[in-house]
């Protein structure tokens, strides 16, 4: 039954596992290619001793001049993978039919769809593993920032395997209810892209108890202390807007405060002065708070992320089954 | 293998699709170790039947089992009992024909690997090629032999030797009759090629417009009917009373009366020889009466 498993699906897996390879490879050469052009750069402006320089010059440029176009591919990765391995896995045998075959041997429906799924199914976490590999060799200099940022938190870890195996399986349950490849292809994308996009941005941020710093004026998280979810000026004591104000409800008196702290120092020029933004904020007893999920949260953010994906992801494989089990074909 | 049961049971069985029925009020007995013909015109329910037997369809109404097994309770046990020929012959055509056999070792316990090897090589079908290369005949010929070397108690033919040419035809039912006859394997075929049918069934269904109008031992269908050819109208009222009239055709001032009777016919008036299978299989499609295993029920009565 696996060999069939295999058979059957050999030309997408082996499509998947061709286009993860030419992605190692353009990953590999473009990041070298970057990293020997710095350290060439650094070589030359610090020709006494650029080693320090060089890792401290390549962590900044990974963090400032990220390229967001590879942050786009590594995104698209698990779910395309996912989606295109998943749809034709059951829908593919509905529009030619062969599922009449298949399902009149001596092996049972169930049996016939689970091996299909497990087998299917690691090789879709293997090639997303193999990505990730990747992802983290390539964030590796970042890595000594805050990886719980949404960007290098998406592509590294154990959420995009769960992305992956999800994406997978809602292609192959859309695929066993709609039973055609390509509408099960335009479906799931979206589907997939929606689901991602709300677990990132509403549901993420509540997975873990977030914590919070507070300051007499407007400062900087680290970025390498965590993900910053809210900023804003709230009343001295209170770490968290009060019933019925939002985090931006005194920034009109904090915009103010910022203003009347630029004196003016000739016809055409005006000077900052901290002190007197600071002698403002507290004459109005107001402080500055930064609410963020902290950089050690990264674990059990990504392991209870990854387990929303998988639950739901099985859910689905339980709908493939129910709907292959009534499936008239 | 349920013991004692028939190969299929059919109870008031139906398969509705929408408002139009595919099949309707079908019973049927077939005992094992027959070579059942399943015959009638396109759209009479032989393949609404077949799916349902196999399990590929669900029944509206009515109930069916398979050597005692409900396809829908028990798939597990029908489907491994029975070798399935689809009427619309779906294939993986990328797969090589070993490939192919390869699957049905995979996939079946039972699989004959010496059977399936020897019937293609029987056949000249090269190993290497790729379905979707080989002519319709061949197609069928691989079909076939998963079905045969799966090694079943009972095989379900949908049509298996539509759109081939006679030398194929013949071919087909060759392979198929050496490798059931000393096996005491349960054939279920449909067909509408009613000349084919006679030297390999013994037994037939005729089906017509949903509904099942003959079913019966072929030999006693045969032995059981006469064609009275005449000109007399007249003489239809003289026949005896348990004569019953199936199905009368006028050609000019020659009248044909195919009835059904147990009594010989020994009216001057008429001339009386056996009709063919397919004569009778004709006037059963044409006209409204029905019989089950020897019982006859009128319908409508004659027409």
């Amino acid at each position: 039954m696996i060999w069939f498993a295999w058979r059957v699906q050999r030309l997408y897996l082996l499509a998947a596992t061709a286009a993860v390879a030419g992605i190692a490879i353009w990953f590999t050469i473009e990041g070298r290619h970057e990293e020997a052009m710095w350290s060439c750069l650094l070589d030359r402006i610090h020709p006494q001793g650029p080693s320090l320089y060089c890792s401290a010059a390549w962590t900044a440029y990974n963090f400032t001049h990220w390229n967001p176009f590879f942050y786009w591919v590594l995104y698209a990765v698990p779910g395309l993978l996912g989606v295109l391995l998943g749809a034709p896995l059951v829908a593919r045998e509905f529009d030619h039919k062969t599922a009449r075959i298949a399902w009149t041997q001596s092996v049972t429906r169930a049996r016939w769809l689970g091996t299909k799924l497990l087998f299917v199914g690691v090789v879709v976490a293997a090639l997303t593993a193999g990505v990730v590999a990747l992802a983290e060799w390539w964030t590796g200099a970042v890595r000594a920032g805050a990886t719980v940022l949404p960007d290098p938190f998406d592509v590294t870890g154990l959420a995009p395997i769960s992305y992956g195996v999800f994406a997978f399986l809602l292609g192959a349950a859309l695929g066993a209810v709609l039973r055609r490849t390509g509408w099960t292809v335009f479906v799931a994308i979206p589907l997939f892209g929606l689901s991602r996009a709300l677990l990132r941005f509403a549901v993420r941020p509540h997975l873990a108890s977030t914590m919070t710093t507070a300051s007499p004026t407007m400062t900087g998280l680290g970025w390498k202390q965590g993900w910053v979810l809210n900023t804003g000026y709230l009343p001295m004591g209170q770490l968290s807007p009060p019933t019925g104000k939002t985090w931006s409800s005194w920034a009109d008196v904090a915009q103010t405060c910022l203003f009347r702290s630029f004196v003016p120092i000739g016809p055409n020029s005006r000077m900052g002065v901290p002190a007197l933004d600071r002698l403002c904020l507290t004459a109005h007893r107001l402080h500055y708070v930064i609410q963020f999920q902290p950089q050690s949260h990264y674990w059990q953010l990504q392991v209870e992320e990854s387990a929303i994906f998988l639950v739901v992801g099985f859910a689905l494989a339980a709908i493939a089954f129910l709907a292959v089990r009534k499936r008239t074909v | 293998m349920a013991k004692g049961a028939d190969a299929l049971e059919t109870t008031g069985l139906g398969k509705r699709y929408g408002r139009v029925w595919g099949l309707q009020d079908c019973t049927l007995h077939l005992p094992r170790g027959r070579i059942v013909a399943l015959v009638g015109p396109n759209g009479a329910g032989k393949s609404t039947l077949l799916r349902m037997v196999v399990g590929l369809s669900t029944p509206s109404t009515g109930a069916l089992t398979v050597f005692g097994y409900s396809p829908q309770q028990k798939a597990a046990e029908v489907i491994r009992r029975i070798g399935y020929l689809d009427q619309e012959r779906p294939q993986y055509g990328f797969l090589r024909v070993e490939e192919i056999l390869r699957l049905g070792k995979e996939l079946n316990p039972g699989w004959d690997k010496a059977l399936a090897h020897r019937h293609v090589a029987e056949l000249e079908i090269p190993l290497r090629a790729r379905m979707a290369t080989l002519s319709v005949g061949q197609q069928a010929q691989v079909a076939m032999t998963m079905c045969l070397a799966k090694r079943p108690p009972m095989l379900v033919l949908d049509e298996p030797v539509a759109a081939l040419d006679p030398l194929a035809r013949h071919q087909l039912m060759g392979l198929l009759l050496g490798t059931v006859a000393e096996e005491g394997t349960t054939v279920l075929l449909s067909s509408h090629v009613i000349s084919d049918l006679e030297a390999v069934c013994d037994y037939i269904v005729i089906l017509r417009r949903s509904t099942v109008a003959v079913a019966d031992d072929l030999d006693h269908l045969v032995g059981s009917h006469r064609l009275l050819v005449g000109s007399d109208p007249e003489a239809l009222s003289t026949l005896p009373s348990s004569t019953h009239i199936i199905a009368t055709a006028t050609t000019g001032r020659q009248m044909d009366v195919l009835v059904r009777t147990e009594e010989r016919i020994d009216d001057p008036g008429w001339d009386v020889r056996e009709p063919t299978l397919e004569e009778i299989v004709l006037a059963y499609l044409r006209s409204g009466s029905q019989i089950v295993s020897g019982r006859p029920i009128e319908r409508g009565g004659p027409s």
